[in-house]
């Protein structure tokens, strides 16, 4: 029985690509619970089907076989999900890029729209509103993206390697911004990454999976026994990020000694 | 500093005109240079004047034609069918190329016949539309688009299917149907492909209306091609 509590329970996920030469499986008998309002990060090498099941979750894909339940909601939750990419549309200013989910979804309400611009000036970004793309920074591209999840007030944020098509310092000053809006908003948020620093100084918990097919390896409970949340730069320079970091590296290489 | 580079950008754009100005000078030069050699060598007789004319014969010739005002008449007919043919053929593409991209399956039993339907001789194909539609603009009309059409199906479906997987993708994440995948992501970011395709069928257009005129008309510049060259005019 998946604990009551739980926001999101994952039971028995399986998932094969077939093609004409043959049959791949890529995630195998996934189990794991999200508690309302944490930061779960996925962690693992390429290739381990860490995108399909963000996938299967945000019902992009058709669920196989196993099960998703929300048993703290009586409805399934509103989903948010951000690319790796930020796939912003070149022939739209950022402002249209920002409301293309509200216009898809008939939301362009009043509300909705000062929420969309108070965000938009939280982040910096409301000068930017008439220009186009092209004319943005990666790590404002990657804000605007981020705006244009949130604009639909999910309640469940689903984020594929968001930071990964940046540089290193922007990468920081990004994954940062992004998550002090998640834990400001309180949304549940499951991150997807293969980069374990970015993994351990964001998230409240570590799911590692192994490879081919992927499978759950350790769930790994982050906590730097602080007042509060620490800002993924300041978690960087803890004593105890080291520690995590080496437990997490040996979980994901258990071949090595 | 801001003054060095001002002269520096003033001399580049000189330069620049001064290029542009040599291309068009050359340009209008070859022009001249070929209607004069062609002119000369009809009047010195190097060539047959009656085969090949001169420039100043399809002036004089073009002039008559002016006087009693039929030229303009044909010219007239002839755009007008060339501007119907080409909106049927845009219309008409556009959708079944939708319905092409919409459909996986469709795509797949159609685009051989598509293929083969468009390699096929069209101008061998008038005399039928006339047994079918009569000697008449219609003929002329559905010559051109059977001229124009297919070629332009299979190349608006080819660019419908290469847009990216991952802006499609977007939509889906932000709960789009299908239909806003094409709104707001396939049609808008094809608009330059679409626009170049729809250029390319105007031109075939007018050639499918001349090729109609040659066979089944009595006005238009098809028509008074093969007038001329019947009086050998």
């Amino acid at each position: 029985m998946p604990p009551k509590k739980a926001f999101l329970s994952v039971r028995n996920l399986s998932y094969s690509y077939h093609s004409k030469s043959g049959e791949t499986h890529a995630l195998t008998d996934i189990n794991f619970d999200l508690i309302p309002g944490e930061f779960a990060a996925i962690v693992g090498p390429s290739g381990c089907g860490k995108s399909t099941l963000l996938d299967l979750i945000a019902g992009l894909v058709p669920i196989q076989t196993g099960y998703l339940l929300y048993p703290a909601n009586t409805t399934p939750p509103s989903i948010g999900y951000m690319l790796q990419k930020d796939h912003l549309l070149e022939y739209r200013t950022i402002y249209k890029n920002i409301i293309l989910g509200l216009e898809i979804q008939h939301q362009m309400t009043p509300e909705n729209i000062v929420y969309v611009k108070s965000l938009m000036k939280e982040y910096g970004i409301a000068d930017f509103a008439r220009a186009y793309p092209r004319q943005l920074s990666g790590g404002m591209r990657q804000r605007a993206a981020l705006i244009r999840t949130l604009a639909g007030k999910p309640s469940f944020l689903l984020l594929d390697e968001p930071f990964s098509a940046l540089d290193y310092q922007t990468r920081l000053d990004v994954s940062s911004d992004i998550s002090n809006i998640i834990r400001h908003q309180k949304v549940t948020t499951l991150l997807v990454t293969h980069d374990l620093s970015e993994a351990i100084s964001i998230a409240d918990r570590v799911i590692i999976l192994g490879k081919r097919p992927g499978f759950i390896r350790a769930i790994i409970d982050i906590d730097f026994e602080t007042k509060g949340r620490l800002s993924p730069k300041e978690a960087r320079l803890h004593p105890k990020f080291q520690k995590y970091f080496d437990l997490i590296w040996k979980e994901l290489r258990p071949d090595e000694k | 500093m801001k003054n060095r580079s001002s002269s520096e950008q003033a001399l580049y754009i000189k330069k620049l005109q001064r290029h542009q100005k040599k291309v068009l000078f050359i340009q209008i030069f070859l022009l001249i240079f070929f209607i004069l050699i062609w002119e000369i060598s009809s009047e010195m007789g190097w060539i047959n004047s009656f085969i090949f004319s001169s420039p100043s014969r399809m002036f004089r010739a073009g002039m008559d034609l002016m006087k009693n005002g039929r030229l303009l008449i044909h010219i007239g007919i002839t755009l007008a069918e060339t501007f119907a043919s080409f909106f049927l053929v845009a219309a008409f593409s556009i959708f079944i190329a939708v319905l092409l991209w919409w459909n996986h399956t469709l795509s797949e039993i159609l685009e051989p016949y598509f293929v083969i339907l468009n390699s096929l001789p069209k101008s061998a194909m008038a005399p039928i539309f006339i047994v079918w539609l009569g000697n008449n603009m219609k003929t002329i009309i559905v010559t051109a688009i059977s001229v124009a059409i297919f070629g332009s199906i299979l190349n608006l479906f080819t660019s419908f299917i290469s847009t990216d997987p991952d802006k499609i993708k977007l939509i889906r994440t932000l709960h789009g149907s299908r239909i806003d995948c094409l709104t707001k992501v396939v049609l808008p970011m094809n608009l330059p492909s679409i626009l170049s395709i729809l250029k390319v069928d105007i031109g075939l257009c007018l050639i499918g209306v001349v090729i109609g005129e040659f066979l089944a008309a009595k006005e238009g510049l098809g028509y008074l091609i093969i007038y001329g060259s019947q009086v050998f005019r």
